[in-house]
Order: structure tokens, then C-alpha cells, then sequence
């Protein structure tokens, strides 16, 4: 029997026990009470005498419409948990404990008097979270399985089995492999900066749980940033737009995606600035395009590099800018390929000193910001140094010998001779006339960006789509500036976020860093301090956890799915990846995983092909949890449920992009549904159920983290920072939040009582970097924000070898790769028999998974799944517009509504994200096919800024461009198709 | 709270009134998750016979309608009604198939609750804050039905006005349960249920709509203002 039921079910046996023909009746109100009974409300006047019998007035039910509907309260709240990229304050109004709407809290101010502000902020989504919370697919009490994995049998179960039950399980994991084996997915969509997010971070450390470092997993990792800047946070105010004289959308669909902020690009427009959107596709950014360029699919490297070979060749590039802030003037051996380095010239020299050729002197000289300079690669600053763009030069070797060098400028001007605008026009399907005017009017703006989204992440070789973009930038000198440069997103970092995990720096720790602190920590050192603190927990990034956990290595290892440019398969460099260190697996090869936690991710709606996690991943799993408001495709999958409470019913801190100089945050709105919980207090209580039950066992120290003893019955000290906190308190998320933001001066240390009345809370300051938080620019509240200051106008090195923007590697998996500069490469998929190529982003009508399924947000569209096609490829297939179509390859399939798109360009599939598998005909979703082969040279590591460490550089799910093949379902079969929303 | 109570009615309008209301509470609990117990007094008869005298006393017609042999039986397992009422009623994909929420059977949802809301507040009643469920489920609605009956017997007891919440009462039936419950009916039959609540439904169905034109007949219908 659940616990909030009992009232109800006690009275149930009064009734039935009463009699037959009792006189005496009693008034049983469960759900309802009388209102003079209330507590006093916390806003309003006190509640009014009960009117006497017979004295109430009524009518019709009109009269219940005519009385004045007040509020009982209005409180601050937000989506802190929809892994919405927006962050946006509500007013929430509340009445007898039910949020009934949410409008739009418009309080953003403008920090110069020549830009717009950010008012009105809010979508159509967040505008109805009030219906989504209470719509029929929120789970209101735990719940176990009863018959076999996923056949949808389930009975509510009490609080108190469930915790029992699921933390035996965790303990039983423990004991059989370790305490790795207790997998954890947070995927991204739980991520916040508040109590909730803290409360799965510290459960994970309580009990010792492998943390699946979902970054790259879900493939929103920019692995061309990473590569050439060492980080990959870049972008600022979405104001600072408004600046920009020349916006370059480019795999991005911002009109779906950035619906709050995507008026400062079309505002810019009326200052002049033009806005121009490169996609196969006519999207709904691009009609509001000035100049529309629809290169073929993953042909965006090509262009790129084009457009640089028109800049290079016609003499359009800021060469002082190339010279200090990229790696072009830096030199590389002719017979290597590798860069000229320390060791080459003295015995025993730094393998990370890097050196140019200076033209003063005449000779090397060392790289100033490298990262053996000698002088702790701080920064990039010249001085007197002139580096050389051209020309080759010979050097003598410590070990005798001379060797010849080139800039790197040298090897990149003769490589984009491949890529003129005639060659790239077989590979863009692009004009050699448009290729040149985009490449000119780009180098000629005086402040140009580039804007691309996560989608820029999704496809096998999106590092080299965005080495190519940030080439662009950097050739043209504006990276770093104004209204400039590559944007894919960064977030404002809170000093006080790291109370969320409750580690706190050893004293060791902290006397490693203290000489550097003193001196102040640059991009590198933090880098080094995140790697170091990643490499002390059992992190594991989600597509190594799958090929060597999850049963896809036979798929992935395929010759098909590679590059055929590696010389090596996949497995070969899995094999020397984990050998060397460079990547670590959790549970490590020869242990198995037994349990697996998700809060809120969907990883059957999400992993690629994920029928193969179903098939090989399930069942060596003992334990499967779903902790969410709503019942997904993978909580279906799940033995318990655990049910969360919804946004508007906890307090939040919203993970803070930098679009909006605000940290948003929420209020809590009413208490949870039914039996729902928050996050915190639902790990808090499994943490401390854990430590009950390992104590009433017996349970001894169980093998942790690298088979370290881990101490089970210590889980809810760990998780409480030794009482400081109390999850059954149910102000303790306040305290959280009070917590972190008053460690925060860059929101200027308010408390959470002040944050929750203002909802948004202005950034007044700069914050220390975190792992993911680091935009490398100071925040002035009077100016917009932009990314990179640091390294362009303070002159700090950039975080990689060489100190700079770096676009040639000479790692030798790169360098066996062929992409030791930035070159365009066909996907695995182009060899593929299948014709056509899956390809989509984000919708617009809801955040991944969430909304899919809400009737409102169906209305707005065709209320079910749906491709979108091309009418050259429909007509030959026989496709007519709204058929029903299968679309399949060896993989596997799914069926949709075919919707015919002369927008579309022939050859794609155009699938929008987020369907869940079970709106599909067999739960049989669109990951089905798509078996998303990665790069395997992103598995390298030992190098500079290549290196693995949580939320940083890994192999990422590219689900983009699965090649198939799609034909028309029979009428008489198409009434299966998605029966539940048909009907 | 202490539960007003009606001892020794004497007047058999209130004494209608009062059949009337507990079997509207008797409804509303029969709602409520099953339990081990409830499993037990299903199976050995003790619900049903509890209905069937409620029912009886409101219209023995009403209790004598149809076979009772449905509300006796309980499944094999002890678990079977609970499991049945979650497939049925709690979860599934997209939502349960039969959810016991009258807002998710056509209409603007919000809207629903709101004018269900609006009615309790006239009454000065409020959602309680725990258990916490929503105003359009199908134990709040009945409940609020059983508590407007309650206040008709109180007001025939007392001289008062029964007017009032006769005429609350036709439109609450008329605008909520009974507007969707023979929508969950027919749900409930596309989805192959357990015979108890196939008929347990059934029963609602059919005592929401003989409440209705006993309603009308004491007040009138309803007049047309939407």
C-alpha cells in the first residue's frame, strides 16, 4: 500500500465494513478539505468562517464561473531541468496547490543603450510546462515491475520497498563486481546548478557508481574546438549578435532552436548586418536568410576550406592576427610532418617547446605560450618576435644533422590548392561564383560570425566542419572580438558549484597548485586541474562504455563503418587507447556492469541502434532504475520506477547559459503530485537506505573505484557532507541553493530567499572557470559579452601545445589519418548501397523527449512521426505526400508519415529529433538504423589539448547522415502505423 | 477533522440523500489503489455486497441491474488488481490507456480542472494537500459529489435549502463523471480489462446517470448557457 494513499484505502474499508443500511454517516474527504480548515496561506488574506448549512447560494454552474479567481500565490519558477538551451523566468500562478499557468517574467535589461534586450524570453513549450506536469504520461508513485522487462506490468510499491529493494540491489552489484559495476546516466537532460543535479552527483559518490560521461555521448561535443582551442566553450550575450555585421548560420537551425534569442540576428539585420544561412535544407532560419547556401550534406569541411583558399589566395587574410594568435607561423619538419620541437635541438629538450622561425633574427625562436616555453606557457605575446608565414628554412639537429621546416602556413597554403572554389564545387554542389562571394564578403565584414549549433557535433567528421569554421575565424582575425567569431555555447560559471559534489580539494591538492595560483591559474592550468580531478572518479565515456559494455563492438568495428583513410581498424585503436591510459573504461573489461541508474535520460530513445543495447546491455543487468516525472521508452524498460517531482514542484538553480547574463532560478510552486519526490531527496534517501541495509547485512568493504576498498555503510555521510545536510528536511534544497550562491560572487553572493524572489539573478562578475564553464572573457555588466578576451586582448596563451589556435596536429594518429590540418573527408556512410541519408535537428516543438507527446505541442504539427522528403525522391518511389513510408537498412527500421518537402534536398531523410521509440509502430523508433559510427582517432590522448577528461574531448554519438533507403507502406498496412496517436 | 455526522434522519428525502452520498463516497474509494485487503473482500464477496446494499438503497432497481459475479472476482494473485489498476489506470506510454482524469477525455484539460476547482471553492472546499492528487480525477469528482449530497441531507435535516446543491450536484454530474466516464467505458472495453473493473465502471456509469435524471427530476434540467 503507498503511503499518501492510506487515508484513502482506510476509509475504504470503513465504507465497505459499514453495513448494509447504517443511518449514521460520516463526511469522508480525502483529496478534498473544507477550506476553514486550511493553514493560514503564505500570501492572501486568512480563510473566511464556513458559510452555515442552507445558507449558499447557487443557481447554475454559471455562478461559479462569475466569482473572481485569485491567486493564492504567484511564485518564480523555471524549467530547470529540461536541458532546455533557453533559461527563462516565469511567473507561476498557483491556486488550492495546483500551478495552473505560467507567463512570461520580463525583466531582462540591455547592458548598452545600442542593443535590444532580451525581453520577451520564453517559448510555447515552457508556456504550457503547467500542462505537461499534470498531462496523463507523469508517474505519481513507485512502481515495480511485475512481468518480463518492458511489457508495461507494473504495481505501486511504498517509498520504503522501493528504497529497500533498489539499494539491496546496488549493494548485491557492489559485492558480485564492484562498485563500478553501478552504472549511472544522468545523460544531459538532468543537468542544473542545483540541489537535483547534486543530489545524483553525490549519490554516485556515496556509492562509488561509474558516472557514463554522456558530453560526447549524446554528441554535443565540438571536437574541432577541442582540437584547435584546447576547450570548446565559445559564445557570449546572445545581444552581442546584435553587433555582428555579418551572421553566418551554419548547421544550425536557430529559428527551431534559440526561439528566445534568435531575434538579435534578425534585429541585427535592420543595422545592416546580413545574415546568411548555409544548409542543404530551405529551414525555417533560412527564410530568413539574406543569402541561402545549400551545400550537399557533410560537404561543410569543403566549404569551409574554399572559402579559406579564397581568403589565403587573393591576400584577404589579418596576418598580424595569424601571426600571434594561431599556430601558422609555427614550424613543422619536412620529413616527419611533426613539429619542430625542443628535443630536435638540444638534448633532452621539452617535446612540448614548439618554435617559429623569426624573421628579425633569422632563426628559430621559441613559441612565446607554448607549453614549454620555459616560462610556464602563460602567454602568446610576441614581443619583439616576427614569426614567418612563408618560406623554408633548415635547422640543425641536436643529434647531428640539419632537418627542413615550414610554417604551418605553408603546408596549409599548398593543401588548399586542392580546395579551390571550382574542386570544392563538385564537392559542395555549390557555384565557384557564390563559394567566392561568401569567402569574400565574410573576410571583408568588419565583424563577422559564425554561428552552429550542437548539430554541428553530430556527424562523423564535424571536427573538421568546425576546424574549417574556425580557420575562417581566424584567417579574417575575428575570433576574440565584438560581435565575432565561432559561437556554439558556453555557460556562466557559479564559484560555488562545487559544493554540488561536496569534494573539496585535498591539502595535497591544494599545495600542488598554490605556486601557480599565486601567480594566477591560466586556461592550462585549470585544464590540468579538471584532468587531474576527472581522472580520481570512475568516469566513462558513453561510446567506449558501449563498445566494450554495451555489445556494440562487433557493429562498430566493421570495415564499412570506418574511415578508410585510418590504416588501423577500430578495434586496433580501442585496444591501444585503453593500453596506454588514454582511455579508461568503468567497469574496467573483465568486470561487467550490474546496475544501471538514468534520472530522466532516455538512452533507448538516445544511444545509437539501441535495439543492441536491449539485446547485449540488459541482461547483464541485475538492476535497472528510472528516476523521472514521466514514463519514457527506457523507463519502460526499467524493474523500478522512482517517481520525480516536476519542474514547478522543487526548487531549482537553471543551468545558466551565457545567451542571458542571468542565472535563472525557481521556486517551488506547489509539493510534489501523488507520491513524487524530488531528486534530492530521493537519492538522499537511497544513500541513506544504502548505509542502513550494507550496515544490517553485514556488508564489509566492497571493491571500489580502481578496486580501492569503498565502505557502502558510509554512503549517507558521504552524501549528507557528514550531516550537513538532511534530505528529509524539505527546506535542505534551499539551503543548497543558499549554499552555492553565496559562495558565488559573480551573482554577487545573494542568498537563495533573494534569488527565488528576483527568479532571474543578474551576473555581475566574472567566476572561476569550471570543467564546462569557461567563456575566457571577463564579464563588464554595461557591455555585451563575447568569448576569448582573454587570449586576444590579454594576450594569455590558449590551452593547447603550441598556445594558440592551433589547426595543425601532429599527433601521429592524426597524422596516419591524413588530418593533420583541416581537410575534407566523406563520411563511412558515402560507400554505403543505401541511397539516402537520415539527417534532422532539433524541433521546435519540444526539448528532446519532452513535449514530444504532449497533445498541445502535437497540434502545432502533424501529430506523429514524420519524414521529411524530397518530391525527386518520393516520385520514383511512388511516395505521395502523408503515405505511410518505411525507412530501413541493414540496421534495423521504422515506420513514418512521409511528409513531401520541396525544401528538402534530394537524398536527405529529414527526421526531427526526440520521437519516442514508442510512438512508432513496434516501438521500433528512428535510432533503429542508425548505427552512427564514430572516429576512432578520437580516442587518442598524450598530446596537449588531446586528451580525455570528464565533459571534454571523446569519441561522440554522429547519428547524422545514417545511410537508407525508404519505401511506401501499402494503405492496407498503414493503419498500424503509431495506432495511439491515430486514434 | 472531525467528520460532521447525521444520526437518526427522518425524513425520507434526506435519507435518499444520504444512500445517495455514500454511495457516491463508496465509488470514490472503490477508486483508490487496490490492496491485499481490498483483494480479500472482493473475493469473498464483501464488496460487492456492500455496493449492491448501497445501490439498493438509493433504487433497488439500480442494484439489480446486470450480474454481480464480476465484483467477486478478484483474479488468481493477490497482486492482480493492483497490477490491472496501474496497466489500466496509473502508466503506459503516452499515458495509461484509461486514465481516471475527466480533463483527459476531451476539452481543454486546465480548463477542466479549473471549473471543477471553481465548484469546490463555491462550496468552500479546496484540494488537499496530501494526499496530492488533482481536481478532475475521478476520486476528487466523487468525493465532491458524495460531500454535495451530504449537505443536501444536512440542509433537508435542518429546514435549510436543499436547492443549491440538487442543483450543483445535476450540474456536476452532468459536466464531469458523467460526461467522461462512459468515455472511459468504452475505453476500458477496447482494452481487454479485468471483469472487476470492467464492471465496477459499468456500475458508476450506471448510477451517475440515474443520479442525473433524479437530479432533473427534483430540479429541472439544467439551462443551456455554453
Amino acid at each position: 500500500m503507498s503511503d499518501s494513499a492510506s487515508r484513502g484505502i482506510s476509509r475504504r474499508r470503513f465504507v465497505i465494513g459499514a453495513g448494509v443500511g447504517a443511518t449514521a454517516l460520516g463526511l469522508g474527504l480525502c483529496h478534498l478539505r473544507r477550506r476553514a480548515e486550511a493553514p493560514a496561506p503564505r500570501v492572501g488574506p486568512p480563510p473566511e468562517a464556513p458559510t452555515p448549512v442552507g445558507v449558499v447560494r447557487y443557481g447554475d454552474f454559471t455562478d461559479v464561473w462569475r466569482e473572481r479567481w485569485t491567486w493564492d500565490r504567484v511564485v518564480r519558477g523555471t524549467h530547470t531541468r529540461a536541458n532546455c538551451i533557453a533559461a527563462c523566468s516565469w511567473d507561476v500562478f498557483v491556486k488550492d496547490e495546483v500551478a495552473w499557468r505560467e507567463e512570461q517574467h520580463a525583466v531582462y535589461e540591455a547592458p548598452r543603450p545600442d542593443v535590444p534586450d532580451g525581453n520577451p524570453r520564453g517559448c510555447q513549450k515552457g508556456a504550457c510546462y503547467t500542462d505537461l506536469q499534470v498531462a496523463s504520461s507523469r508517474v505519481l508513485h513507485p512502481l515495480e515491475r511485475v512481468g518480463p522487462r518492458g511489457a508495461g506490468k507494473w504495481k505501486r510499491i511504498s517509498w520504503d520497498r522501493a528504497l529497500d529493494a533498489v539499494a539491496d540491489g546496488l549493494i548485491d552489484a557492489a559485492i558480485d563486481q564492484g562498485t563500478e559495476s553501478i552504472v549511472y546516466d544522468h545523460g544531459t537532460t538532468n543537468a542544473g546548478y542545483g540541489p537535483e543535479t547534486s543530489g545524483e552527483m553525490r549519490f554516485a559518490t556515496s556509492v562509488g557508481a561509474t558516472v557514463l560521461d554522456s558530453w560526447s555521448g549524446v554528441g554535443d561535443m565540438p571536437m574541432g574546438a577541442v582540437q584547435t582551442w584546447g576547450m570548446y566553450n565559445c559564445e557570449g550575450t546572445a545581444d552581442d549578435w546584435f553587433r555582428s555585421d555579418y551572421i553566418v548560420v551554419w548547421v544550425g537551425n536557430p529559428a527551431y532552436t534559440r526561439i528566445p534569442e534568435v531575434h538579435f540576428m534578425h534585429e541585427a539585420r535592420y543595422r545592416g548586418a546580413k545574415l546568411v544561412v548555409i544548409a542543404p535544407d530551405y529551414n525555417a532560419t533560412a527564410v530568413h536568410a539574406d543569402l541561402w547556401l545549400n551545400p550537399k550534406a557533410e560537404s561543410d569541411a569543403a566549404l569551409g576550406l574554399a572559402a579559406a583558399q579564397v581568403i589565403v589566395a587573393e591576400g584577404r587574410f589579418d596576418a598580424d592576427y595569424v601571426r600571434e594568435q594561431t599556430d601558422l607561423p609555427v614550424l613543422v619538419r619536412e620529413d616527419d610532418g611533426r613539429f619542430l620541437r625542443g628535443s630536435d635541438l638540444e638534448r633532452g629538450g621539452d617535446e612540448s617547446r614548439v618554435y617559429v622561425w623569426d624573421e628579425v633574427r633569422g632563426r628559430p625562436a621559441v613559441a612565446p605560450g607554448c607549453a614549454g616555453d620555459g616560462k610556464g606557457g602563460r602567454s602568446l605575446a610576441l614581443g619583439k618576435l616576427k614569426p614567418a608565414l612563408a618560406g623554408r628554412f633548415r635547422v640543425a639537429l641536436a643529434g647531428g644533422g640539419e632537418v627542413e621546416v615550414r610554417p604551418v602556413f605553408e603546408r596549409l597554403r599548398e593543401q588548399l590548392a586542392d580546395y579551390t572554389p571550382e574542386r570544392a564545387a563538385e564537392r559542395t554542389g555549390l557555384a565557384p561564383a557564390l563559394i567566392r562571394r561568401f569567402a569574400r564578403e565574410l573576410s571583408e565584414a568588419p565583424r563577422a560570425m559564425i554561428f552552429a549549433s550542437w548539430g554541428a557535433c553530430k556527424h562523423h567528421h564535424s571536427d573538421l566542419f568546425q576546424r574549417a569554421m574556425i580557420l575562417l575565424m581566424a584567417l579574417t582575425g575575428n575570433q576574440g572580438k565584438a560581435g565575432s567569431g565561432l559561437r556554439v555555447a558556453a555557460w556562466w560559471g557559479l564559484d560555488g558549484l562545487g559544493l554540488m559534489a561536496g569534494a573539496t580539494p585535498s591539502f595535497l591538492d591544494i599545495l600542488k597548485i598554490l605556486p601557480k595560483a599565486i601567480r594566477g591559474l591560466t586556461p592550462r592550468d585549470y585544464e590540468k586541474i579538471y584532468t587531474e580531478f576527472s581522472e580520481k572518479a570512475p568516469n566513462t565515456p558513453l561510446m567506449p562504455f558501449l563498445y566494450v559494455h554495451g555489445g556494440y563492438r562487433e557493429m562498430w568495428s566493421r570495415p564499412d563503418l570506418a574511415d578508410p583513410a585510418l590504416p588501423r581498424g577500430v578495434d586496433e585503436y580501442m585496444r591501444q587507447s585503453i593500453d596506454r591510459g588514454w582511455t579508461r573504461i568503468h567497469p574496467s573489461e573483465d568486470r561487467e556492469p550490474r546496475a544501471l541508474i538514468f534520472t530522466g535520460s532516455n538512452p533507448l530513445r538516445r544511444w545509437p541502434a539501441p535495439q543492441h543495447a536491449l539485446r547485449h546491455l540488459w541482461p547483464k543487468l541485475d538492476l535497472v532504475v528510472a528516476v523521472n516525472f514521466r514514463m519514457s521508452t527506457t523507463a519502460r524498460h526499467a524493474d523500478y520506477f522512482l517517481p520525480a517531482a516536476a519542474y514547478y514542484e522543487k526548487h531549482g538553480i537553471k543551468y545558466a547559459q551565457s545567451y542571458l547574463p542571468y542565472v535563472i532560478v525557481s521556486d517551488q510552486a506547489t509539493k510534489p503530485l501523488g507520491e513524487s519526490r524530488t531528486e534530492w531527496e530521493i537519492f538522499g534517501l537511497l544513500s541513506e537506505r544504502v548505509a542502513a541495509r550494507a550496515r544490517k547485512r553485514g556488508v564489509p568493504e566492497v571493491r571500489g573505484f580502481q578496486d580501492r576498498p569503498h565502505d557502502l555503510t558510509k554512503a549517507y555521510e558521504s552524501f549528507t557532507s557528514n550531516g550537513r545536510y538532511d534530505p528529509h528536511d524539505p527546506a535542505d534544497p534551499i539551503k543548497m541553493m543558499d549554499d552555492i550562491l553565496r559562495a558565488s560572487p559573480s551573482v554577487g553572493s545573494i542568498g537563495a530567499e533573494e534569488a527565488l524572489r528576483l527568479g532571474a539573478v543578474p551576473i555581475t562578475g566574472t567566476a572561476r572557470p569550471t570543467p564546462i564553464y569557461a567563456t575566457s572573457s571577463d564579464y563588464d555588466p554595461k557591455d555585451t559579452y563575447w568569448p576569448h578576451r582573454w587570449f586576444v586582448e590579454d594576450k594569455v596563451a590558449w590551452p593547447t601545445l603550441t598556445g594558440r589556435q592551433q589547426f595543425y596536429l601532429d599527433h601521429p594518429w592524426y597524422l596516419e589519418a591524413g588530418e593533420s590540418l583541416p581537410v575534407h573527408k566523406d563520411p563511412p556512410g558515402a560507400r554505403s548501397r543505401f541511397p539516402l541519408r537520415i539527417n534532422g535537428g532539433h524541433t521546435r516543438w519540444s526539448i528532446h523527449a519532452i513535449w514530444r507527446d504532449q497533445e498541445l505541442m502535437l497540434r502545432l504539427e502533424r501529430g506523429e512521426p514524420v519524414c521529411f522528403v524530397s518530391p525527386a525522391d518520393c516520385a520514383p518511389r511512388g511516395i505521395r505526400d502523408g503515405d505511410g513510408i518505411r525507412v530501413y537498412n541493414d540496421a534495423g527500421a521504422f515506420e513514418a508519415n512521409a511528409k513531401i518537402a520541396p525544401g528538402v534536398q534530394p537524398g536527405e531523410v529529414i527526421v526531427y529529433h526526440a520521437w519516442e521509440p514508442y510512438q512508432f509502430k513496434g516501438w521500433k523508433g528512428p535510432q533503429e538504423p542508425v548505427e552512427a559510427p564514430w572516429k576512432a582517432i578520437h580516442l587518442a590522448g598524450g598530446y596537449g589539448q588531446i586528451h580525455y577528461r570528464m565533459f571534454y574531448s571523446s569519441p561522440g554519438h554522429s547519428p547524422r547522415g545514417a545511410p537508407v533507403e525508404m519505401e511506401r507502406i501499402p494503405a492496407a498496412q498503414r493503419a498500424a502505423v503509431a495506432p495511439r496517436l491515430r486514434a | 477533522m472531525s467528520a460532521p455526522t447525521l444520526q437518526a434522519i427522518s425524513q425520507p428525502e434526506a435519507r435518499l440523500a444520504v444512500a445517495r452520498s455514500r454511495a457516491y463516497e463508496t465509488f470514490a474509494r472503490l477508486f483508490d489503489y487496490p490492496d491485499v485487503e481490498l483483494f480479500e473482500d472482493v473475493r469473498d464477496g464483501t464488496l460487492a455486497d456492500a455496493l449492491r446494499a448501497v445501490l439498493t438503497e438509493v433504487d433497488p432497481e439500480l442494484a439489480a441491474l446486470g450480474s454481480w459475479d464480476a465484483l467477486r472476482d478478484a483474479g488468481s494473485e493477490p497482486d492482480d488488481l493492483a497490477v490491472e489498476y496501474t496497466r489500466l489506470f496509473d502508466v503506459g506510454a503516452s499515458g495509461p490507456p484509461c486514465p481516471l482524469y475527466g480533463g483527459l477525455y476531451g476539452g481543454a484539460r486546465m480548463k477542466t480542472m479549473e471549473e471543477a476547482v471553481r465548484f469546490y471553492n463555491h462550496f468552500e472546499l479546496s484540494m488537499a494537500e496530501s494526499p496530492r492528487e488533482l481536481p478532475d480525477h475521478i476520486t476528487t469528482q466523487l468525493e465532491f459529489l458524495h460531500f454535495l449530497a451530504f449537505r443536501e441531507a444536512e440542509a433537508l435535516e435542518g429546514d435549510g435549502d436543499p436547492g443549491p446543491y440538487r442543483r450543483a450536484q445535476r450540474d456536476f454530474v452532468s459536466r464531469h463523471p458523467g460526461r467522461w466516464v462512459p468515455r472511459l467505458r468504452a475505453r476500458l472495453e477496447e482494452n481487454d480489462p479485468l471483469p472487476f473493473f470492467r464492471d465496477l465502471v459499468v456500475r458508476l456509469g450506471d448510477f451517475l446517470e440515474h443520479d442525473r435524471l433524479h437530479l432533473i427530476a427534483l430540479v429541472g434540467a439544467a439551462p443551456r448557457k455554453d
